[in-house]
């Protein structure tokens, strides 16, 4: 980059501080030349280090620190030196030479310990520690000793091997303090710069006094450095899962369909009877359903009894039928539906519909599962019919590949499939090329005569319930459902995700 | 689901060596079947529930080999005239009504043949026999047996035989304490005074059905020759389609089948063989599948299916069906193996010409306003589950038990007992499970919940909630109310805030939120008791309102 450029870039900080290293290169020195205080000139030189105008150096170095009571001794006197002075010839108690010599007890043990080692003093013991000073205690009160020379420094000083350091650290009379020099190198473009005239002041802020007054025609404003990087934000979001949902939903608009909803709680007979599923299927086992301990009401006698009807004879189909008796009390049952074709059942009935129409429900269901990576007892399911007349299964393979093809899945196979309630019954699988396997999409089919002659349908219904939980997984890239949904969603993905797009 | 274990050699005999395995994926996948897995030798078929017929391999070949157009349609199997006779005693009609048998001589049984019995009979009680409620089989041999057998009830302590796999004789009160499979299958017999058993000429007795059979005449080996297969359950209909997918296995095995006369309140034989007509109109077909198909074609495609046509008259073409299909109800079914036949992928797919205008439900279009709006306050949406428990809803947030719907008992997952009541304890879940994630925490979730409701034919009623929580160490109920107020000018309403004490947040910083004189929810900074119960470590406040009251109140 040019130097100029480098210039115009430069914060006031930085055009403050750069003068200064014309001639200084520590941190105090820098401060006090450039009347910046210490926070200041560190982030200008982290700047125009990160401009590679300078390097800081740190360096660590330990340094010897009088403590209060060092500086006490060195003013006056060592306290070995005070406890000889207050010795003679003579035996003298322990007692007499503490009061005497105003030392504390602290004092006095070290002392003690001290003098001894250096065998200047004997000591009896009496009533109390009897004590005297011997020839070499004598020339000992006489010298200056190595602890009082060393006393005598500045300091602070640096550590050096001197042995006296340990002892006098561990008499607590001097500490080691490890302190931090800042300095700094210039680089070539750094010594550039330091030289360079900055030119007169610029304006770091545009600020609203400077448009009022229109002073802001006389200044010179900073650059920015724009390409530098800044902390990341993140806005209130939705959540990537109902991203999804709505995708599908505006497929579903898009169509022309119209949307339903219904209760999570149903009667067995809204989740399976009405819609001819036999009263022995294996999917109304309580290990597959969840049973609430509780009987709801069935509707209208006469739908009953025609649902009845269809169970055991067919009503007016030209069916067999399940020829098996057909039981109330079974369909009375509440359960938490385990398929949103529930709702389906309930709108033919409620809104007598017999005319062209199409429907659509994005749904909530319920399975009795343990819960796992990939299996959780509450999956999304999009249901939706079609009502017209002669719909056939060419029809239904044409819905589901447009409406897959507006999600961008568009490599599909079909495969026949048994459903109670619908025939033919259709899946559809799709490829996933990233992991070179097909997968199942939709279940779907054309809503059996038996099914539908209760409630005097005589149109024909093409039928689906399609794993919205799976279209979430594929359109948000995640392959486990715990991770798109549930509580333990990590909420930076929430924050973070790419929007969901189809 | 049922999945067929076997080998593709095995396929490949009873069919034609020509077979491929990938021409055997794409037949199964065009008849509705799937090749599950491959390893090496050994395959898995999942077959789909209502074909009985499918569940042998022999079964599985003929439906190939007709698919394949070796066979057209189906090759009845033939049947011996006999003098042997089975009685049902009226006194089992309201124990377990019905039972069917049929003799096979001159069988060939090899171990592996006897192990492909065994998991043949386990697989249909599992299955078809829905843990064998709706049929339980019993094989024995016909050499220690003496006819006419009996299908009669006995009271329990009178009922001793040696069951199948024991030395001992055991009265039946002891096999449904003792043995393994009678304590598995005891609550077949629950409340029952006298039990079914079948039972010989001379006293003997063959079977307790649904529970076990005697070990003396019970038990076959490769030496046994000559079989007498019986069947019990609720329903005639369903015990003759699975004897007549036994006694073709056994005729495919190169056996010879002989009938039992069965003396009930009128007479029949048994295997039924009795060939269902059914006809299909050509048009209804066209038009239930999608393609023109001429008459000769839909006949092509019928017999691949497995079905005999007899007769095409103008538009009706009357089709026999085996009696080992039980998926027949209605001529849907028919027209559903014409396009089988044809194969799906064939078909041309059209888009279905129905007119209508869309329209999202008005409740929906609200809530998602107001999600959106949400995340334009800063909040980022969680999406929490529906099923949790007692301890979460209640214990974790110092409230008293309300009225809510309880799962029954036989949950899978042990941690879920309840259906939610109220949303806000678990949207605190999202927010324990996110304390390592930066703050503030602006989190909000729109949901439903169910509410007990004796007026519904459900008993019950979905209701939609919000809940908003903000969490950080410096957070203050201004906060909240702010958002709360917000809202309301959002949607135009007017909130406000009356004091009052809730359990679950700190004593005097908690309040409902009334709407005009109406109560729609709960705003206040959460107790640190509660937080300390979740475990959340920031200062919390939450509010939580009825969505569907403020949706109603605005339509006005």
């Amino acid at each position: 980059m040019d130097i100029k450029q480098i210039i115009a870039k430069l914060h006031p900080l930085e055009r403050q501080v750069l003068p200064s290293l014309k001639t200084e290169n520590k941190l105090k020195k820098i401060c006090q030349s450039s009347k910046l205080k210490e926070v200041e000139v560190m982030r200008a030189l982290q700047w125009l280090e990160n401009k590679e105008a300078l390097k800081i150096n740190t360096e660590k170095q330990q340094l010897i620190q009088l403590e209060k009571i060092g500086q006490h001794y060195k003013e006056h006197c060592l306290p070995e030196k005070t406890f000889l002075s207050n010795l003679n010839e003579d035996w003298k108690g322990l007692n007499v030479i503490t009061k005497k010599s105003k030392l504390s007890r602290e004092e006095i043990n070290a002392c003690l310990g001290l003098l001894k080692r250096k065998q200047a003093i004997e000591t009896k013991k009496g009533e109390t520690l009897q004590i005297t000073i011997n020839d070499k205690g004598k020339k000992l009160l006489q010298q200056t000793s190595p602890e009082e020379k060393f006393l005598q420094q500045d300091f602070p000083q640096p550590v050096t091997d001197n042995p006296l350091i340990k002892e006098l650290t561990k008499r607590r009379i001097i500490r080691i303090d490890e302190k931090k020099t800042i300095s700094i190198t210039l680089t070539e473009l750094g010594k550039q710069l330091s030289e360079q005239n900055l030119g007169g002041e610029v304006v770091n802020r545009l600020t609203s006094g400077m448009l009022k007054t229109g002073s802001w025609k006389e200044k010179t404003f900073r650059s920015y450095d724009v390409e530098i990087n800044v902390p990341k934000i993140s806005g209130g979001r939705r959540h990537p899962y109902n991203e999804a949902l709505n995708g599908i939903r505006s497929v579903f608009l898009e169509m022309g369909f119209q949307e339903m909803r219904g209760p999570w709680v149903e009667t067995a007979f809204w989740g399976m009877d009405s819609m001819w599923i036999p009263q022995d299927h294996p999917a109304r086992e309580a290990q597959d359903t969840f049973y609430l301990d509780q009987d709801g009401d069935l509707p209208e006698k006469e739908l009953v009894d025609k649902v009845k009807a269809a169970h055991e004879n067919g009503l007016n189909t030209g069916s067999t039928g399940h020829t098996e008796e057909w039981f109330p009390e079974v369909a009375s049952k509440l359960i938490l539906r385990q398929h949103s074709t529930a709702t389906t059942f309930r709108y033919l009935y409620s809104k007598k519909l017999n005319h062209d129409c199409k429907y659509f429900y994005i749904a909530n269901n319920f399975r009795n599962e343990a819960t796992d990576a990939t299996h959780l007892p509450e999956f999304g399911q999009a249901e939706g019919f079609i009502m017209g007349d002669n719909l056939s299964l060419a029809d239904l393979m044409g819905f589901i590949k447009e409406f897959y093809s507006k999600l961008g899945i568009t490599k599909i196979k079909f495969k026949p499939t048994f459903n109670p309630y619908t025939e033919p019954s259709m899946e559809a699988h799709y490829y996933n090329e990233k992991l070179g396997k097909w997968y199942s999409l939709i279940n779907s089919g054309i809503f059996r005569p038996e099914a539908l002659a209760p409630y005097g349908i005589t149109k024909s219904v093409i039928a689906w319930g399609m794993g919205s939980s799976r279209i979430a997984a594929i359109l948000t890239g995640k392959a486990k459902l715990k991770d798109i949904l549930g509580p333990e969603v990590d909420l930076d993905w929430i924050r973070n995700h790419k929007r969901v797009s189809l | 689901m049922v999945i067929i274990d076997t080998t593709f050699s095995t396929i490949q005999n009873l069919t034609t060596n020509d077979l491929t395995i990938n021409e055997l994926e794409e037949i199964l996948a065009n008849m509705g079947m799937e090749l599950d897995d491959v390893s090496g030798d050994n395959i898995k078929i999942e077959i789909t529930a209502e074909r009985t017929d499918l569940i042998t391999p022999e079964g599985l070949a003929r439906a190939i080999k007709s698919y394949k157009g070796i066979n057209d349609g189906f090759t009845p199997i033939k049947i011996e005239n006999s003098d042997y006779e089975h009685v049902i005693d009226p006194k089992v009609k309201s124990v377990r009504a019905q039972t069917l048998s049929f003799v096979v001589k001159n069988v060939k049984l090899t171990d592996e043949k006897i192990k492909a019995l065994m998991w043949l009979q386990e697989k249909i009680h599992d299955t078809y026999g829905r843990k064998r409620k709706k049929v339980s089989i019993g094989l024995y041999d016909l050499d220690k047996i003496s006819f006419p057998v009996k299908y009669t009830t006995k009271r329990p302590e009178e009922i001793s035989f040696v069951p199948l796999g024991e030395n001992k004789k055991m009265n039946a009160l002891e096999i449904l304490e003792h043995h393994p499979t009678g304590k598995t299958y005891a609550h077949l017999l629950d409340n029952m005074k006298e039990f079914p058993i079948q039972i010989d000429s001379q006293d003997k007795i063959l079977s307790l059905p649904p529970i076990i059979n005697s070990n003396d005449l019970g038990k076959v080996n490769p030496t046994t020759k000559n079989l007498f297969v019986e069947s019990t359950g609720p329903s005639k209909k369903y015990l003759d389609s699975i004897m007549n997918v036994l006694a073709s296995m056994f005729y495919d095995w190169g056996a010879k089948i002989f009938l039992v006369n069965i003396k009930d309140d009128i007479n029949y034989v048994c295997p039924d063989l009795k060939l269902t007509n059914m006809e299909v109109s050509l048009e209804f077909a066209n038009k239930w599948i999608g393609p023109k198909f001429k008459s000769e074609e839909a006949k092509i495609y019928l017999q691949k299916m497995g079905h005999n046509v007899k007769e095409i008259k103008d538009d009706k073409i009357d089709v026999e069906i085996s009696p080992t299909r039980t998926d027949i109800w209605h001529q849907v079914d028919l027209a559903d193996d014409i396009a089988r036949g044809f194969g799906y992928n064939n078909i041309k797919p059209k888009i279905p010409n129905v007119a209508s205008t869309a329209s999202m439900l008005p409740l929906n279009k609200f809530n998602e306003d107001l999600c959106n709006f949400l995340v334009g306050l800063g909040y980022n949406e969680v999406k929490t589950f529906a099923l949790t428990n007692h301890k979460s809803q209640y214990e974790l947030m110092q409230i008293e038990e309300q009225k809510h719907i309880k799962l029954g008992k036989n949950t899978a997952d042990k941690e879920l007992s309840m259906v939610r009541s109220w949303l806000m304890p678990e949207v605190l879940k999202a927010l324990v499970a996110n304390r390592n994630r930066s703050f503030p925490q602006r989190i909000f979730e729109l949901g439903t919940v169910i509410i007990p409701d004796n007026n519904a034919d459900v008993k019950a009623r979905n209701v939609e909630k919000l809940v908003c929580i903000l969490s950080d160490d410096k957070v203050d109920f201004t906060s909240m109310k702010q958002t709360i107020e917000a809202i309301g000018q959002f949607v135009g309403v007017n909130f406000s805030v009356k004091e009052f004490n809730h359990p679950s947040f700190i004593l005097g910083r908690s309040g409902k939120v009334i709407m005009d004189n109406e109560e729609i929810g709960i705003i206040g900074e959460l107790h640190p008791q509660v937080l300390t119960n979740w475990d959340v470590l920031t200062p919390t406040t939450a509010l939580e309102i009825n969505i569907e009251k403020i949706f109603r109140k605005i339509k006005n």
